[in-house]
Parts: structure tokens; sequence; C-alpha cells
């Protein structure tokens, strides 16, 4: 079976042999000799093929968070079957014409620099957001006309709250 | 000599000033918001009074209360640490009516640093070199684009009260002139509580370059050499070193002089910072001073061997300095990193939330000052600055090498932190030879979204975890086979602790 890894925009493609109950992985046909302990708190020790690793996982929204040696990797992992489904998926969601941005961060909405029915293009300042102090702008990340705005100026919102919708 | 401290102040600074206060056997006294009160400044101290309210307005920048505080614990003195009230001239002169010991620079000291306008003339007039630009802060949004005009762009618009960044933009082109400047005031009003700007020229390939004041109360004033602040991110510093390779001995003296008279030029008493900034030619430049402890200083204390806080507290008692001369060659190298609670991955986004697990490097000359320990939450109210972690060693290489050690070791969990961020600086061969400017980070914006080693450790790593996952449910529902897998349940218990 093959199984699909994706840390941001790169793949790291790995071929599972069940093995005896066991799990055989290969990468690029070499076998990877591993094991991987749970050590409590989120902490994992890792050896693959001798090699030892420290790491930390935690598993959120459907990503593998991983912190490894003072680096940071979001990952998806997903088996072949998964993956043709969302790709499947993706395309059939791509022909409609509308964004919806939401908050990128929770903070206070300190200005709404567009109007309803207004044409922005890409570029452009929507709103802009402060937290901890500092202000955030949120801007066009293309062309398009502002279809809905549902916050004003004053607000405070949670992150992932719904900004404004782009059509 | 001073009996209690009261520390107007939250989070790691809070504690590091109740650290000194203890071995001096000092009494400490925490004021604290209601978001801190599970903090460990907190509960460290040996006295504790809630100034209620969340934001800083509602408690951290409420003098009158503060001051109530203290004379009803009758705490002798408060020690304002960095930010909030520390250069607030205001404050310090009514700890002082209410009869208690500001520790830090008189209020004119204050008030006069704190004017950029004046600040500047004080400077020309005790012959420390300026940067030229407006001479008074920007009333009229039409004459400051004129006055940008004649000095030329680039120009920096910054917030008069200013300070740590707030407040300040750059720039470039003249049609983003007027946005900049309403941004700036809008961010200066709503930090500083007062939106004056005013305009300067931008110094080519600028390195910011700072000495370290201390000044008694018989007027000596003594300078421990430099710290170079010039890696910054949207003009806010993030890591901090002394020496600066940048130094000769000559260049250090010539600074280190003009930093003394610009200390005694305004009365100084007490620790202080004098920045300048240094161009391609060598040239440097008065940029301002900080009447207060300053973030980085822990960086100034491991290459002289000195407690700047206790320090502090021997000129605000009146008592003599440790030293009475400047120090003219530090010992070795130190850096400091600040950690951030912010999303390197996401544009810095700021990153609250609570830390479930926390866990800082140990070793050998690594030292982290923090405020936040296990289950603290890092709310929005205040800067996303959680901890500084500081090394030294013998020399620069040397420290850097400690450093990314330091940053590796680092375990912080529940919020995203700047720490990979921060290793992939110091894994960049321009900054391991030193050739930056302030616009470094600018400039490297692969380090955003560079390539790093264990990529497929941690690809392989997810895929384990996600197969035993997996293979966890099929153990729970009916097996087509009715067998019991061994190795499975085997697997499965070795990834059960908690």
């Amino acid at each position: 079976m093959k199984v699909f890894t994706d840390i941001k925009d790169r793949t790291f493609v790995f071929e599972l042999i069940e093995d005896n109950g066991g799990l055989k992985v290969l990468q690029e046909g070499k076998v990877l000799e591993h094991e991987l302990i749970a050590l409590g708190h989120n902490r994992y020790s890792l050896v693959v093929n001798g090699k030892s690793y420290y790491l930390q996982i935690i598993r959120d929204n459907g990503l593998y968070h991983i912190h490894v040696d003072g680096e940071y990797f979001p990952i998806r992992v997903e088996d072949e079957r998964m993956r043709q489904l969302r790709e499947l998926v993706g395309a059939a969601a791509g022909g409609s014409g509308t964004l919806l941005i939401c908050a990128p961060i929770p903070g206070l909405v300190t200005r709404v620099n567009v109007q309803e029915g207004e044409t922005i293009s890409k570029g452009d300042s929507l709103l802009t957001l402060e937290a901890m102090k500092m202000e955030n702008e949120i801007k066009a990340e293309s062309d398009g006309q502002v279809k809905q705005i549902f916050v004003e100026a004053g607000a405070a919102v949670e992150k992932d709250q719904k900004l404004i919708l782009i059509e | 000599m001073i009996k209690k401290v009261l520390i107007a102040n939250r989070g790691e600074i809070a504690l590091r000033i109740i650290r000194t206060c203890k071995e001096m056997g000092i009494a400490s006294v925490a004021v604290y918001s209601e978001p801190d009160r599970k903090a460990p400044f907190v509960y460290h101290a040996d006295e504790a009074f809630a100034l209620n309210g969340k934001t800083s307005q509602e408690s951290y920048l409420r003098s009158e209360k503060i001051i109530k505080i203290a004379k009803k614990c009758k705490a002798d003195a408060i020690h304002p640490g960095y930010g909030f009230l520390a250069e607030n001239a205001d404050f310090a002169r009514e700890v002082s009516k209410a009869g208690i010991t500001f520790i830090g620079p008189p209020p004119e000291a204050i008030e006069l640093m704190g004017n950029k306008t004046r600040a500047r003339k004080s400077m020309i007039e005790a012959g420390v070199p300026v940067v030229p630009g407006t001479e008074s802060a920007i009333k009229d949004i039409n004459d400051a684009a004129g006055v940008a005009e004649k000095t030329g762009y680039p120009v920096l618009v910054k917030a008069s009260a200013g300070g740590g960044g707030k407040g300040m933009r750059l720039v470039s082109d003249p049609a983003d002139f007027r946005s900049a400047v309403e941004g700036a005031q809008r961010e200066a009003g709503s930090a500083f509580g007062d939106s004056a700007v005013y305009i300067e020229k931008y110094v080519e390939e600028p390195r910011h370059i700072e000495f370290q004041i201390l000044a008694d109360a018989e007027g000596n004033v003594i300078h421990l050499g430099e710290r170079e602040c010039s890696i910054q991110r949207r003009h806010q510093k993030i890591i901090e070193e002394s020496p600066s390779i940048l130094l000769d001995e000559n260049l250090r003296r010539e600074m280190g002089e003009a930093a003394i008279r610009a200390a005694s030029a305004c009365g100084y008493r007490n620790a202080g910072t004098v920045e300048f900034l240094v161009d391609k030619h060598r040239k440097f430049y008065f940029l301002e001073m900080n009447t207060r402890l300053q973030v980085e200083h822990p960086v100034t204390e491991l290459v002289t061997g000195l407690d700047l806080v206790r320090e502090q507290i021997l000129i605000a008692s009146g008592q003599p300095m440790t030293r009475q001369s400047s120090i003219e060659q530090p010992w070795g190298h130190a850096f400091e990193c600040r950690i951030y609670a912010e999303d390197p991955e996401n544009n810095f986004a700021p990153s609250p939330g609570r830390i479930h697990h926390i866990s800082p490097p140990d070793g050998p000359c690594i030292r982290e000052d923090s405020g936040v320990t296990d289950g603290n939450e890092i709310s929005l109210y205040y800067d996303p600055m959680i901890s500084k972690l500081i090394v030294w060693d013998q020399d620069r290489m040397h420290a850097i090498r400690k450093m990314v050690l330091a940053l590796s070791e680092y375990e912080i969990q529940g919020i995203h932190t700047t720490i990979p961020f921060l290793k992939k600086v110091f894994q960049h061969k321009r900054f391991i030879r030193g050739d930056f400017t302030t616009n470094f980070l600018n400039e490297e914006t692969g380090l955003f979204n560079g390539q790093t080693s264990h990529e497929k450790v941690a690809a392989l790593a997810a895929l384990l975890l996600h197969q035993v996952q997996k293979s966890r449910k099929k153990l729970v529902s009916p097996n087509g086979q009715n067998t019991i897998n061994w190795k499975l349940i085997h697997r499965k218990n070795m990834l059960d602790v908690r």
C-alpha cells in the first residue's frame, strides 16, 4: 500500500507492506528499520536505521504537528484511496467563484477598508486586525467583488470567524 | 538600603527582578492582572496584590492604583521593568511624591529622552552625532510630506512617544506616505496614548548598536560595552549579541564616550541604554536613549559578570556601583533570542493558547529568562514575548553553536513559537559571518520558507503514528479472521503512555 505524507508543498511517498503482523516501511525501494516509542506528554523516541530522534507530535485538525530538533512540520498523511477521493472533491469545489475570508488570528477589528459591492484587486487592504498591540492587514488574495461583510470596526473576533465574502 | 520592592510589571522581567531581590535579601511585591493570576512571577514574589482588569489599561498602566498598593504594603521602592510605566515621567514623579524610591532615572531625564525633538537638540549640543530629519512632531500631514520630500526617501515615520517598534513605518515610495503616517499614528495612539509622529532619514545599510550605561548618584557615568541588535522583524529586535562583530577597540571607545556624553547631558542616573545606528561607512548616529532596563540586558550581564538589576537597586539606594570604570573589553560572547508566541508558518500571526508542556534547554552557560510555565495561558492582552534564551561561550562561533543546540532542545507544546525560525537564522551563512544590517530579515526571505533537514524523519513519524492509530481502530472492531494480533497490541501498548 502506498501512503503519502505532505509537508506543505513537499510530498514523501512510503510503501507499506504488512509483514507478519508488523509493518515494513520502504522509501524509494529501501527498507526503513523503525521503532517509535511514546514517552508521554506527546513526546516520542524514533529510531530509524540506527539513528535516534526525539520528537513531539500533536494531532490536531487532521494534521500531525511535529517538532523535532527545534524544527516544526505540519504533516498530512493519507493512503492512495483517500488522496484520490480528496482530489476529486477538490476539483468539484474548485469551480465555484466565492472566497470566504476568515480571521487568521483572534483580535480586534480596528478598521474595515471596503464596502459591500466594492470591486477589489489583489493586494488591496480589506480590513485591519489588531492583536497583541500590533496591526495586521488582511489583504485580498485575488481580484473580485465584496459580496458580504460579517463584521464591523470595533468588533472582537475569534480565530476562523467569518470576516468577508469575496465573489 | 531598600528593603521592599514592588515590581510594576509582569512576565519574565517581573520574575527576573524578583530573583535579584531575593538574592539581595530584599522583599518583593507582585501586582497582577486577572489573566496573570497563575503566572510564576505572582507565586514567586513574597507578596502579591490584584490589580483586577484584563487589558494593560485596566491593570499594569494604572499608576495611581499601583502606588496605592505600594503604600499599603509599605514598599520603599518600585521597579517598573520595561514597557508599561517604565518610561512614564509622571509615574516616576508620583512615586517619588509618595515617598517611594523609583528604581530608574530622574523624571526629567525620562521626559527629555522621551521627547525625540528635545533629545535631539540636547544631543547636538553635547556633541553626539544624530540622523538628519524633522525637528518636531508632525501636526499637518501635508507639511510632513514636504519634509519627507526634502530629507529624501526612504524615510522612517516614528511615534514620538514610541519604542519597541510600535508606531513605526518605513516609507520608500512617496505614494505610501499618507497611509503610513496614519497607520503609525493609530498604532502609537493605541500603544502609548499619544499619536504624535516625526520623520527622519533612513540610514544606509544600518546596524543597530547600543551601549549600556550605568550612572550613580554622585554623577559617575560608565558604559558596559555594546549590544548589537540588528536582527529585527518589523523593527522589533529578535536577536541580540555582545560584543558586536563590527566594533574594534577604537570604535568601541569612541561610541562609548559618546554614550556617556549622552547620559551626562540629560543628568542621567541608574541603568540606561544609548542606541546608535552605524552605517556602511562605520559612521554612528544617536538614535534614542532608553531610560530603563532593556529586554536584552542579559547579554551584557553574561559578558561583564554584572547583575544589572542589582546595580539598579544599589544606585537607587545611593550605594556605590560594583565598578567605577567602563568596560573596554567584554569577556567572551553572548547571544539572546526572544521567543515569541507567534506562528512563523503563518506570517508570524499571534498564537495565543494554553501551554501544555514546556521544558527549556539546559547545559553549561545556557540561561532562560521565562515568564511562563506548564498550564499557563498566553493571552492576547499583552506582548507575545514569552521567554528569552541566552547563551555564553568563549567566542562568537562557539556561542552560535551553543544557541543552535539550545533552540533544538527547547520543548514547548500548545502554542506556536518562533523557535524554528530563530534556529534557521542562527544557521544562516550571512548571520554566521556577521554580514548583516537591520534589513537582514527583509532581504533573506528564504528564511521564512526554507527547507530543513528533518522533513523525512518527521514524515516517517507521522506515518507510523497514523498507522498505529488506524490499527487501533481495527483492533476494537471485529476482525474478519477472528485472530488477535499480538504484535499490533504490543505496538499499541508501546504508544499508549500518557
